[in-house]
């Protein structure tokens, strides 16, 4: 009776032992790949946040240039300068903005701006020649281009490892641990209206 | 009704499809001609050009000339792509140049690695597209606007790295050819004959791991020297090859570099 409730305890407490240790390894593969896959979305945004830096520092240069041959655009001008200041106190925000889907929001749609704006410019500026024909004017429109191009790049690259963490916490059963930790989705960068891959038309 | 329903799952099927089909695979040379605009010479050449250039200082420049463009893509995106798939250069340098042209299309790409970006900026590369390619292009002579090109392209990526390909299996395979075939062969019959007497224990004892990444260069060596003939023999080689081109996974591209038509 007593060798039999022995038995009966240290085989219980074996149980124990072995589903502890395997929920222990669970929680502990979800988390750290939690903690990788977050640590991909930091990273992807970092470089979002290094392009659009590299853009923000194109524009003085670029305002000066166009300003000495076409004076009289002077409201286009003005517009990338304001979209420019708006943009300067949200570059460098940090990985916490992806935590918070408004700032988040915010951040989008003051670099939005400023993309219209610049493409505005870059409109106008086709009917001065001179401008055209500057040297200093062609070497700044292929750093521009460049420089939208690679915030192309960098914006699906983010939005790639956004997906890959996005999909990791919320499947069952990652997303039971993945809430325990508060590990919460982040958002996405949509697509600018126009702007962004439109197919070229060509004929 | 049920008709369009048909063509919607036709449409989603066949849009990946495409979509994937336009990016070629990893290829085994450095200079791809899918249009047929260069004369075996002329590729040979650009191939021993950007083969020996490797060799030497590491950095990875790979030629692609398409006829059109693939629809519901453009330039930019389609260069990027291409350079995520065929990773040129070293994965920690990133030291990779990607030159893709649409003859077609009278369009074409340098898109540079995040390891150049600093030795060729967005305007130089402009510059050298249309300063030394693009007037070749504009004749139809491809060879000559890339020689043009790679001419400033090379010293610049030159002047960051430098770091010649020694230690990548490039000794063993100075070894005599003939030699090494035989020990590969003896090699792959011990392998096989090892997994059938003692089941699976052999395949934890015999990984043939070094075997893979040697022959990774060594039939990569055979290709630029352009003797088909045997390359058929190593059948298998090429498909360990087309990772192996650079070991593996090589470097990437955010987006740096120019474009141009004509």
């Amino acid at each position: 009776m007593k060798r039999g409730c022995l038995i009966g305890l240290i085989a219980g407490i074996a149980l124990l032992v072995v589903i502890g240790i395997s929920i222990f390894v669970t929680v502990k593969n979800y988390y750290n790949q939690f903690v990788t896959l977050e640590e991909q979305v930091n990273q992807a945004w970092s470089q979002v946040e290094n392009v659009y830096q590299r853009r923000a520092d194109l524009i003085p240069n670029l305002v000066e240039v166009v300003k000495g041959y076409a004076r009289h655009e002077r409201e286009t001008l003005q517009a990338v300068v304001e979209a420019r200041a708006k943009v300067g106190g949200q570059v460098n925000i940090g990985p916490g903005v992806l935590n918070d889907p408004q700032a988040f929001a915010r951040f989008q749609q003051a670099q939005d701006a400023l993309s219209s704006a610049l493409q505005r410019l870059m409109v106008v500026v086709e009917r001065y020649p001179e401008l055209k024909a500057d040297q200093r004017f062609a070497d700044l429109q292929a750093q521009l281009e460049g420089t939208e191009n690679r915030i192309a790049v960098e914006r699906r690259r983010f939005n790639q490892a956004v997906q890959a963490y996005n999909t990791a916490i919320r499947k069952f059963p990652a997303n039971i641990i993945a809430s325990f930790f508060g590990f919460q989705p982040k958002p996405y960068f949509k697509a600018q209206p126009g702007a962004e891959q439109a197919p070229k038309v060509q004929f | 009704m049920k008709l369009k329903l048909w063509t919607f799952y036709l449409v989603l099927i066949i849009i990946p499809w495409i979509y994937g089909q336009t990016l070629p695979e990893k290829p085994a040379a450095w200079c791809n001609d899918y249009a047929g605009v260069l004369t075996p010479q002329q590729r040979d050449s650009l191939n021993a050009i950007l083969g020996a250039f490797e060799q030497r200082t590491s950095n990875q420049i790979f030629i692609a000339i398409f006829r059109r463009l693939p629809e519901g893509t453009y330039l930019e995106d389609f260069a990027v792509r291409l350079f995520e798939k065929w990773r040129p250069g070293l994965p920690d340098k990133n030291n990779g140049i990607l030159i893709v042209i649409f003859t077609e299309d009278r369009k074409a790409r340098i898109e540079v690695g995040y390891g150049l970006e600093d030795v060729i900026t967005d305007a130089q590369a402009r510059r050298v597209l249309y300063d030394e390619m693009i007037p070749y292009f504009k004749k139809g002579d491809y060879y000559h606007g890339l020689l043009a090109g790679l001419k400033v392209l090379m010293p610049a990526a030159e002047g960051k790295y430098q770091i010649p390909l020694k230690r990548r299996s490039r000794s063993r395979s100075k070894s005599s050819d003939p030699l090494v075939a035989i020990f590969t062969v003896l090699i792959i019959f011990l392998f096989l004959y090892g997994v059938s007497r003692r089941g699976r224990h052999a395949g934890m004892t015999l990984g043939p791991g070094p075997v893979i990444v040697w022959h990774g260069g060594h039939s990569r060596r055979r290709r630029r020297r352009d003797d088909d003939d045997d390359d058929d023999f190593w059948g298998g080689g090429g498909s360990f090859g087309g990772s192996g081109f650079s070991g593996g996974f090589g470097g990437l591209s955010g987006g740096g570099g120019a474009s141009g038509s004509w």
